[in-house]
């Protein structure tokens, strides 16, 4: 069975949504399962963090059903990979591409600043913060996948 | 009730509770604040605090985080525009904040530590 293949690493998925109010169920226990699985608490913290954003973002710009998280610790690297996945449209996707362009453009303490003082100006709902605080609070690595109008953002964790 | 005559904040999920301390006010945000859009609900709150504040020439008011287990970035968000009311204030009207911050939580060093990067000079960090 594969299910018992994949041994080596620990591994997470769950599809759900796009509900508002199962992020806070995921996120609790993400932290719950993470701090169990994970030699530092302070990490569970960080990556319940980072998916609970990433899943507000998912949920706020979904064009239609179906979120996918997936979690994924690869011990041999000691890294942990964060994937969230969801629909979206087009134009969703494009300032999703340009703020993860600027995100991962400079040093993080400075682009956190820089979205904060843009924050502060804005008068819609968001925050346009989420991305920015992730790579400032964790230094992970952030990317994006797209294929149609289905949108993968994968965060890596390093934890050495 | 604080001298200001100011309602408490009560959700679901998070209370914000505004009280009166010998130099100043003092905010107590307990819970997790997650809403989807938190600033209908805290920007109000904040600005009416922000306001009586300069009023009364009150000069410290001490944002207390220790008990509040999670702040969305939409959050941050409100917290950052009263935050940033207060930098471009005349002289006589600034007033400083204090923000206390819980260590075993690991979000709040880091986040709370930017907040004080937008008003430098404004805002004491106390990690307990």
């Amino acid at each position: 069975m594969d299910l018992f293949k994949n041994v080596k690493n620990g591994f997470i998925e769950m599809i759900f949504g796009p509900r508002w109010t199962y992020i806070a169920t995921v996120r609790t226990f993400l932290q719950n399962f993470l701090s169990i699985t994970l030699a530092d608490n302070k990490w569970a913290d960080v990556i319940s963090m980072a998916a609970s954003e990433l899943l507000e973002n998912a949920v706020k710009y979904a064009s239609e059903e179906g979120t996918k998280i997936q979690v994924e610790h690869k011990k041999e690297d000691n890294k942990l990979f964060l994937h969230v996945e969801n629909f979206s449209y087009q134009d969703n996707i494009k300032i999703l591409q340009k703020e993860i362009e600027f995100i991962t453009s400079g040093d993080p303490q400075e682009v956190y600043l820089k979205k904060m003082q843009e924050a502060a100006l804005r008068t819609d709902g968001g925050s346009q913060l989420g991305l920015a605080r992730i790579r400032y609070e964790s230094n992970a690595s952030i990317s994006f996948d797209v294929e149609g109008d289905l949108v993968k953002v994968t965060v890596i964790f390093d934890l050495k | 009730m604080n001298k200001f005559g100011i309602e408490n904040v009560i959700t679901e999920k998070a209370t914000v509770e505004l009280a009166d301390i010998a130099n100043g006010i003092k905010v107590t945000f307990t819970g997790d604040i997650d809403v989807q859009n938190p600033e209908p609900i805290f920007v109000p709150f904040f600005e009416q605090i922000h306001n009586k504040v300069i009023q009364n020439s009150v000069k410290y008011v001490e944002l207390d985080f220790s008990k509040l287990t999670f702040l969305n970035s939409s959050g941050i968000k409100t917290l950052i525009k009263w935050i940033t009311k207060v930098t471009p204030l005349p002289a006589d009207q600034k007033y400083r904040f204090k923000i206390v911050a819980n260590s075993e939580i690991t979000w709040q060093e880091t986040s709370l530590k930017m907040l004080a990067m937008l008003a430098p000079g404004l805002i004491e960090i106390s990690i307990k």
